[in-house]
């Protein structure tokens, strides 16, 4: 845990001190930024929209914060929040589009020099529902029990989601007529 | 079977990391933090003194901005009607239920409808990134980030319509959306109209 977050959030609450707002600001926004971008597809204006409400939904809860999580784990709960929220908001469907995919090797992770600009713009590509799962789990790191808790999915529908976004992910990434 | 996790040799791992947000989305956030109250910006020595000068000035200046550089023109030169300015303000009684993005939705629809009754000549969401205040200190200027203190709260609007008298202008500005959400709407009549 950062002494340093929890001087700066004590110094927000008692004093509502705006200098220590920016440097709790300055601290966390680019992994927040990063994480919504890729939570977004690389829509930069949903991505800033998702990194503003999210940073004024944490203040408004931040007396709240126990200190049980690292603070930019917290605040990067409001980013999927977040996420979440304006693809419900759009009316995207979590993935129609592949719901159908026949299952093959679709559980296996995705291995191989794949270029990085490929690999975004095949991500960018899922639909938001296996983009989100996808992201959390093979980008970021998180548990499918972590993933469930934040996308208000059971920890089976996370894994299922996961396995047809790597499916998809490997259709759109092999050479045309593979 | 359970899923294999990620390794780090993984190439959806490269994917990860931090990416720096555009420099005005802090002021954007700082904004709407203050307007809500949680936050207070710093105290800015000799402000008070100068603050009615000072806003004045600054509303000036918007004046003059929004005059040169605005867009959104509709009403065509030759109307003669009286030009009402109308300033929006955000205090910590303002609270949109809605996300940034839907609420630009909601008053850009509003001044299309300005637009369709021939009422609209400006109307921008003013950006809080440049933001700063001038005030002469002993024998020299000082330029002052941040905005100008306000009872009222926060400047983050400005529209420009047309109408034939004050009754009208304020049944104009009676619609804007930003009363509903708790902000406020100055009504001023400029003085070449």
């Amino acid at each position: 845990m950062s002494e340093e977050d929890r001087s700066l959030v004590e110094a927000v609450l008692a004093r509502r001190d705006e200098r220590a707002f920016v440097a709790l600001y300055d601290r966390h926004a680019s992994v927040m930024y990063g994480l919504a971008l890729r939570l977004s597809g690389g829509d930069a204006p949903e991505a800033q929209t998702i990194l503003h409400d999210a940073w004024v939904a944490a203040v408004e809860r931040l007396a709240s914060f126990e200190w049980r999580a690292e603070l930019r784990t917290w605040l990067c709960a409001f980013v999927v929040n977040g996420a979440r929220a304006l693809a419900r908001e759009a009316g995207r469907h979590p993935g129609p589009d592949i719901e159908d995919l026949p299952l093959g090797r679709e559980d296996e992770r995705l291995t191989g020099a794949i270029a990085r600009v490929d690999l975004e713009r095949a991500v960018a590509g899922l639909p938001p529902g296996y983009r989100h799962v996808f992201v959390l789990h093979d980008v970021e790191g998180y548990t499918h029990d972590e993933i469930a808790t934040h996308l208000g999915i059971t920890p089976g529908t996370s894994k299922s989601q996961l396995s047809r976004a790597r499916g998809a992910l490997r259709r759109a990434l092999a050479p045309e007529g593979v | 079977m359970p899923l294999e996790p990620p390794g780090p040799e993984d190439p959806a791992r490269r994917l990860a990391g931090g990416v720096a947000p555009p420099p005005a989305l802090k002021w954007r956030v700082l904004h709407t933090l203050r307007a809500r109250g949680l936050v207070t910006a710093p105290v800015r020595p000799g402000r008070a003194v100068t603050r009615v000068l000072l806003y004045a000035a600054a509303a000036l200046v918007l004046f003059a901005g929004g005059a040169l550089v605005g867009g959104r023109r509709s009403v065509s030169v030759a109307d003669t009607r009286p030009r009402f300015a109308l300033f929006l303000y955000e205090d910590a009684a303002f609270r949109p239920t809605e996300s940034h993005r839907a609420l630009v939705a909601e008053y850009s629809a509003w001044a299309d409808s300005l637009r369709r009754l021939n009422a609209l000549v400006m109307g921008e969401e003013l950006d809080h990134e440049d933001a700063a205040v001038l005030f002469r200190s002993g024998s020299a200027v000082t330029i002052s980030p941040g905005d100008v203190e306000s009872a009222a709260g926060n400047l983050t609007g400005l529209f420009i319509v047309r109408a034939t008298s004050r009754e009208e202008a304020f049944a104009l500005a009676r619609q804007c959306p930003h009363l509903k959400y708790g902000g406020r709407v100055a009504l001023r009549r400029l003085t070449d109209s």
